[in-house]
Parts: structure tokens; C-alpha cells; sequence
């Protein structure tokens, strides 16, 4: 191996950003020689807002969400209906739920799916936190009535869902997931022959 | 549960004909390669009719119609994970093909199908420029193929045999290419939990198998997917197969093609039948495949034989009889994949010709004078019957310090 010619500082940034998901390593000798010629200002405000996120933020206690408290401002929020409960692979999607405005009850985030071939299985997940969650509220005489598991079709989505649907089977009253088909207000003609088929394979009645 | 589709009410079997969609459009007009094996950069422009793409062994012929099968397809037929194709040191390879209807150079009339393939990460498709699932780019093109790794389809390994009918099955059934994935996927996680089962204690065993579990109701629900459809396809391949070898080998006798399987389906079995046999074979398998560490049944495990005037192929079969089936089933697939309009799909045939004897030449160079287009990769025009070539548009394919490149 040659001696690089790049200074190492370089370097070290192309190596951190190329960890980066998505990045790849041309992408980040990009980024970095951007970071290289854009004002200081700038890029010292990236690096003390990452550093400043890392300090002041941790994950909720109760439900696993990004917090800057103990527990995050759902779970201290008292107008939230605590006998629902959904499930998510990530923070983000519950972000994406909460933007709908329409979701009144709690969260539990997994931090993933199970996943055997990432070494990711029910005890890398936030999976024993949700089922104590689940017992101490029945334990307190406030049951949780339905839990939603919002994880992605993906087949390992898929398979969290199974595998906690057997799990919290007896210990709820219910527990659903999300529906799947057509998107919603797009044309029938306009989707694609598998969104169709597997629409109307899931088709329901009309009350 | 809205996760599998093994339970519902609806039985949606494939197309008793053929897709209901508009059908794919007749030509391709340009295939475009970034960073795709010898390719770092080239645009190459096609007519209709025969396209004939020669040049030297390694130039990047057979790249070219290895873009138009993961088009087509959303897999190819030379690399067993797609980020296989992408150029050693590139981030990511991408494919474009452009297709539209034969005699106009209409721009509406056109799609561009790009595939993004980076050497991390998800593959991406798009369908004009917007990003759409494979399923989107699949409707706009159908191929059929002959290609010389499945030139010892009777013979060779049943891999083989599964990579035809899943490459057929997937242009004709909507749902299959997607059955296939999520089948695969969870094959290979199961796997890896067998694997961890072997080298794990006594207690961690036990909470592996309960993981186990859902893992196992996927591989059923998506393995019975994947069977039914591949019934369905054997169904449907059945007369134009017998049609097409009649045509091709008079003499032989009449041909057939069974699915063959340790649960023995019924070829009309629907798909709650097929699952409930999927689920009886991991129960009856379970503790075998604990011992060897991998999923025993499946679909994955699953082949195809076939017969001719009643005698098993593979025990009999000469060089001939082996090539007019080879013939024989790309005049079915051309047959089957045609749509309801009456369009065939674009004929791939990678170095063909030297596969073939005289007769069965003749043969094919019949059929395909009554094909839109038909992309055909020879080391040298002079390897081609002289009336081929005369009626073909010549497009040198050359590999420079550059990458490869095409030379009308």
C-alpha cells in the first residue's frame, strides 16, 4: 500500500462517511471535499449538531422513541389513549404515523426485525420491553385492548408480525395490522397487476 | 391477518391466458449500460427485425441481453445475486432499455425501464424516470430466451430447469416474481436460524425454534405461491410445447413436461392443498433438517422432467432429441408469452446457432422472419447462415481500454 495523497484528517473523514447507509466510497470523497471548501460556519454547525444530537437526545424508557427526556413526549402526554398500542420497526415510521394526525394511542418501537442472518433475533429487539409492557398494564388493571403491528411487508416485517402476533396472542385482546392494497386515492388503472392481484386477493366486505 | 395470502378467500390462480395489461410493446429501441460488467459506459441503438450483435469472446455481447432479462425479469440468468453484473470498483451499475411500438419513433409511445443496481444496497427500478416496483417494468417487456447455460436443461442439474420456469412463470404470472423474492428471502433467514440451532445449547435451541416458526408459515404461504403457479405455467405450457416439438421433431413422439416434487402435487392442486402438503412436509422433515442445518423441502428443492413418447428424457435423451426440445420449448415460450393483441415477445438468443445442427437452424431462422425483434450475439457474421445475415442489422460489439462499446 502506498502512502495516501490525501492528508490523514481526509482521510479519516472519507472513512466515517463512507459507514455511512447509502454511501458509498466515491460519494464520500465527495462529501468530504464539499465539507472541505464550504465557509467553516457551516461545517462546524454540522459537526456540533451531530455532536449536540448525540448529547441531549436517548430513547424513551416506556416506548424505545427518540426522547430528550426520561421517558419522550408521547408517553407523557396523558390525553393518549394507553389502551392502544402500535408497533414499529423504527422512530421514523412512527414519525410517519404521527404526521397523519389521526393516531390517538401509544407507540412501542423495535429498533428492527428480526433478522437471523444480521444476528438479529426477539432479544436484539425491543421485543421483552413490549410484552413487560403489556403484562404491567394488565397487572395495573388498565389493560391495553388492541396492539397494531405497523412493521413493513418485507418478508422479515412480515415475520416480526407473525412472531409477535403468536407471542401477544393471549395476553391482548386484540391484535391487528396495518391493511395492504391499493394506495390510497390512486386510480385503479394506474396500479400495477400485482398491486391489483394481491388487492383483490385481501378484498373485504362492504358493510 | 393481511400478512400472507395462503389463508384468503380469494383464489386469484395465474392468467388462464395471458396478462390482462396492454401488452408489452413490440421492439426494443436502445439499450443503455453503465458499469455493468465490461460496460462502463455505452448506448447501443436497435431496429426491428434481427439484430445481430458480434464480436470477439469478452466484448459484452451476452451483457447486452443480460439487461434485457433483468428488465424483463428483474433477475439474471449469469449471476445468482444481481450486484454480481456491477463493474469491479463502481458504486453502481444501472441498465436502461427503451421500448415503444415498432414502426414509430413516437416518444409517448415509448417506455425507458431502468434497473440501479448498486454494489451495496437495494436495486432500484423505474419506469420513465419515476421510481415503480419491478412488477411496473415487467409488463412493458416479455422475452423468451435460449441461452447456452440452459443448453443442458434435460440432463444437467435441476437448478437449471427451475431458473426456465421461474423466468417464464415470472413474465406470465403478475404475482410470481414477488412470491419468489419474499421466498428466497425467507428461505436464506430460516437457514441461518438452522445453522445457529446446530451450534446452540439445549436452552438457546428451544427459543431458536419458536423463531422458527414464522419463519417456516412463510416459506409455506409463499412456497404454495410459488408451486401453484408453477403448476398453472406447466398447464398452460402443455399444448404449444406438444404443438412446437411436433413441428420440430415429427418423428419423435409425443413430449411432456411434469413438475416433480417429494409432495407429488396434483397438477390442478389449488394452492390451500399445496400448503397444507408444504406444512405436512417441514413437520415430517423437522428433525433431519435439525441435524443438517438447512430447509429440506420447498420449492427450492422442486424440478421438472420430461417425456417423450412416455420415456424419461434425462435416462435417454440423445444430443438431437435434446436439442428439438430446446426448440421446441422457445417456440412455446414465444407462443405462451405472446399477448392478447398478438404481440410475441422479444426473442434473446445468445450464441444459438452454434448449439443448433443445420435443420433446426433452418427452423429457427423460419420463426424468427415472423418476430418483431430478435437480438442474437455470434462471435462472427460469417457463423450465421448467409440468408440470416442478409436480412440482419450487423452491430460490431468491441472492447477498448475504455469498456465495450457497439459500431454499426
Amino acid at each position: 500500500m502506498g502512502a495516501s495523497p490525501l492528508p490523514s484528517s481526509v482521510e479519516r473523514l472519507i472513512e466515517a462517511l463512507s459507514r455511512l447507509p447509502g454511501v458509498g466510497p466515491r460519494t464520500a470523497e465527495r462529501l468530504a471535499f464539499h465539507l472541505l471548501r464550504t465557509p467553516i460556519v457551516d461545517a462546524k454547525a454540522l459537526a456540533g449538531a451531530i455532536t449536540t444530537m448525540r448529547d441531549t437526545t436517548r430513547p424513551c424508557v416506556e416506548c424505545g422513541h427518540v426522547a430528550d427526556q426520561e421517558r419522550c413526549w408521547i408517553c407523557r402526554d396523558e390525553g393518549r389513549d394507553a389502551g392502544l398500542l402500535c408497533v414499529v420497526e423504527e422512530a421514523l415510521d412512527l414519525v410517519a404515523i404521527e404526521r397523519t394526525g389521526a393516531y390517538r394511542g401509544r407507540y412501542h418501537v423495535l429498533n428492527g426485525t428480526l433478522s437471523p442472518m444480521a444476528g438479529i433475533g426477539p432479544g436484539q429487539l425491543r421485543m421483552r420491553e413490549l410484552f413487560e409492557r403489556v403484562a404491567a398494564a394488565t397487572a395495573a388493571g388498565t389493560p391495553i385492548r388492541e396492539v397494531i403491528i405497523a412493521t413493513n411487508p418485507s418478508p422479515e416485517g412480515d415475520v416480526t408480525l407473525l412472531y409477535l402476533q403468536e407471542r401477544l396472542g393471549d395476553s391482548v385482546a386484540a391484535v391487528t395490522s396495518m391493511a395492504r392494497g391499493l394506495p390510497f386515492g390512486a386510480d385503479l388503472q394506474y396500479a400495477d397487476a400485482v398491486t391489483i392481484l394481491r388487492s383483490l386477493e385481501e378484498r373485504r366486505g362492504v358493510e | 391477518m393481511g400478512v400472507t395470502t395462503s389463508t384468503s378467500s380469494c383464489r386469484c390462480a395465474p392468467p388462464p391466458e395471458r396478462t390482462a395489461t396492454p401488452g408489452p410493446p413490440a421492439v426494443i429501441h436502445q439499450i443503455q449500460l453503465h458499469n455493468i460488467r465490461s460496460w462502463t459506459h455505452g448506448t447501443v441503438a436497435l431496429g426491428s427485425g434481427p439484430q445481430l450483435l458480434w464480436g470477439a469472446n469478452g466484448a459484452g455481447k451476452t451483457t447486452l441481453l443480460e439487461a434485457c432479462i433483468i428488465a424483463a425479469t428483474g433477475r439474471s440468468h449469469r449471476a445468482s445475486a444481481l450486484r454480481e453484473v456491477v463493474a469491479r470498483g463502481a458504486d453502481a451499475a444501472r441498465l436502461t432499455v427503451t421500448v415503444g411500438d415498432e414502426e414509430v419513433a413516437d416518444p409517448l409511445a415509448q417506455s425507458t425501464l431502468a434497473v440501479e443496481i448498486p454494489a451495496h444496497g437495494r436495486t432500484q427500478t423505474l419506469l420513465n424516470g419515476t421510481p415503480r416496483r419491478p412488477a411496473a417494468l415487467m409488463e412493458r417487456i416479455k422475452v423468451a430466451v435460449f441461452v447456452p447455460e440452459e443448453t443442458g436443461l434435460v440432463v444437467g442439474a435441476p437448478a437449471v430447469r427451475r431458473a426456465l420456469i421461474d423466468r417464464v412463470a415470472t413474465q406470465w404470472h403478475p404475482g410470481y416474481e414477488q412470491s419468489l423474492t419474499r421466498y428466497e428471502r425467507a428461505l436464506k433467514q430460516r437457514n441461518r436460524l438452522l445453522k445457529d440451532a446446530l451450534e446452540a445449547d439445549g436452552a438457546t435451541r428451544r427459543t431458536l425454534a419458536l423463531e422458527m416458526r414464522p419463519w417456516t408459515e412463510m416459506l409455506v404461504a409463499t412456497g404454495a405461491e410459488i408451486v401453484e403457479g408453477r403448476l398453472a405455467l406447466l398447464m398452460a405450457l402443455d399444448a404449444p410445447l406438444a404443438e412446437a416439438h411436433r413441428e420440430v421433431a415429427p418423428s419423435e413422439g409425443t413430449i411432456a413436461m411434469r413438475y416433480t416434487s417429494r409432495e407429488n402435487y396434483d397438477p390442478s392442486a389449488p394452492r390451500e392443498k399445496i400448503a397444507t402438503m408444504l406444512t405436512q412436509a417441514f413437520a415430517d422433515t423437522a428433525e433431519t433438517e435439525g441435524y443438517q442445518g438447512h430447509t429440506l423441502v420447498g420449492p427450492h428443492r422442486d424440478d421438472a422432467t420430461f417425456f417423450v413418447g412416455g420415456n424419461n428424457l434425462a435416462a435417454t435423451a440423445s444430443r438431437g432429441q435434446q436439442r428439438s426440445l430446446l426448440l421446441a420449448l422457445l417456440f412455446a415460450e414465444i407462443a405462451l408469452l405472446t399477448d392478447r393483441a398478438g404481440r410475441p415477445p422479444i426473442l434473446l438468443l445468445d450464441d444459438a446457432f452454434s448449439e443448433l445442427d443445420p435443420s433446426r437452424r433452418d427452423r429457427l431462422v423460419e420463426r424468427l422472419k415472423h418476430l418483431p425483434q430478435t437480438l442474437i450475439t455470434a462471435t462472427s457474421p460469417d457463423d450465421l447462415a448467409p440468408n440470416l445475415v442478409a436480412a440482419a442489422t450487423a452491430i460490431e460489439i468491441i472492447n477498448t481500454d475504455e469498456g465495450s462499446e457497439a459500431k454499426r
